[in-house]
């Protein structure tokens, strides 16, 4: 069998035009011309091979076996709803481009998240020289669908004590890239509460952090993070263990 | 003899259906399997074929794709589940529908029963 290459001629071309004029959901047309047509060039190839005929001959009997294209194209176009069509055909668009913003939206997020996991280690901002005491103490605070861990405990030489921590979020809200990291009330073993002066923390799904706590006695041995607010509560102690030099 | 029927009368599904249900085939290959099935019984203007064909998808009794056969991308049908489903339903109304109407004219009741 030859392989055919898409030729049609005038009457072909406008008996296929007469059908889709009837379909009124635009979009719906070039599949119909394309069946169409791919009916027709096959009729004509069999009418040329197996019955003999001409190229126009074969053309004409292959015309007149397919009807009347005016009944062709109205009983079409009741099965190509313009209404229906068009709604599913601009929903389709609505739904991919929402999926699109979603994604973009989420893609700095992910970034950040992927950064921080790699390359963000607060901990490496204060010199090891400075170091008095530290501990690693490992805690993990669950609050809600938030898991904070308490990785490392630092006390350096200026008396300021760096509380390191990692945290991340169970539900997806995390994915809005906003996250508060609760520590809770932050005090010695005497009941002494102190505040956090300053901190840093990156934003993503995944985020590293440190608080610190300026001018904390170098005599206490403990650090004690302390919720109790609307019914969820955690109490973590902390030994922060004896301090190397004070000088 | 040839029965000129337009292909939208009440029996077409159940032909297309019970076509598809053995094989995928484009419009004009269902033309010709029906031609040479029926030793030209049937004889109706081709295009009238696609309309039920798209009024099947609509129902989802069958489901287009594109292939390439002869070097040309075409629109194959297939039957779906709920096709096969909607298949074995008219094809027991067909039995009830000829079995009654043999009977109403005497014929030989047995031949399709």
């Amino acid at each position: 069998m030859p392989s055919p290459k898409r030729q049609e001629s005038s009457s072909t071309r406008e008996s296929i035009k007469k059908v889709v004029k009837r379909v009124h959901f635009i979009p719906d047309r070039y599949e119909i011309e394309q069946e169409l047509a791919g009916h027709i060039e096959d009729s004509v190839l069999f009418l040329q091979e197996e019955e003999g005929l001409s190229q126009q001959e074969a053309e004409k009997a292959a015309l007149e076996r397919m009807g009347d294209p005016d009944e062709i194209g109205i009983a079409l176009n009741r099965q190509h709803n313009p209404v229906l069509g068009y709604i599913w055909y601009f929903s389709r668009i609505v739904l991919v481009l929402l999926c699109v913003i979603v994604v973009l939206q989420f893609i700095p997020v992910l970034l950040l998240s992927g950064w921080t996991i790699l390359f963000e280690h607060p901990i490496r901002d204060i010199p090891k020289e400075a170091y008095v005491r530290h501990v690693e103490p490992n805690e993990l605070i669950k609050l809600d669908n938030r898991r904070i861990r308490i990785t490392d405990v630092v006390q350096t030489k200026d008396g300021t004590l760096h509380v390191l921590y990692s945290s991340y979020n169970l539900s997806f809200s995390g994915l809005h890239g906003w996250s508060f990291n609760n520590l809770g009330e932050l005090k010695d073993e005497d009941g002494e509460i102190y505040f956090t002066g300053s901190g840093r923390s990156t934003a993503g799904l995944y985020t590293r952090g440190r608080r610190s706590i300026k001018d904390f006695p170098f005599d206490k041995e403990k650090l004690i993070l302390e919720y109790d607010y609307a019914g969820r509560c955690f109490k973590v102690e902390i030994p922060l263990g004896k301090v190397a030099y004070n000088d | 003899m040839a029965i000129n029927k337009g292909l939208i009368g009440g029996s077409t599904p159940l032909l297309l259906l019970s076509l598809l249900e053995s094989q995928d085939c484009y419009g004009y290959e269902i033309i010709k399997i029906l031609e040479e099935r029926s030793d030209n019984t049937f004889s109706f203007k081709e295009g009238t074929l696609y309309p039920v064909l798209h009024k099947l998808e609509n129902e989802g009794y069958i489901r287009s794709y594109y292939k390439e056969s002869d070097g040309r991308k075409r629109r194959y049908y297939t039957i779906t589940k709920k096709g096969v489903k909607q298949l074995a339903e008219e094809k027991a109304q067909w039995e009830r529908f000829s079995f009654a109407v043999n009977k109403v004219i005497g014929g030989e009741v047995n031949a399709i029963a």
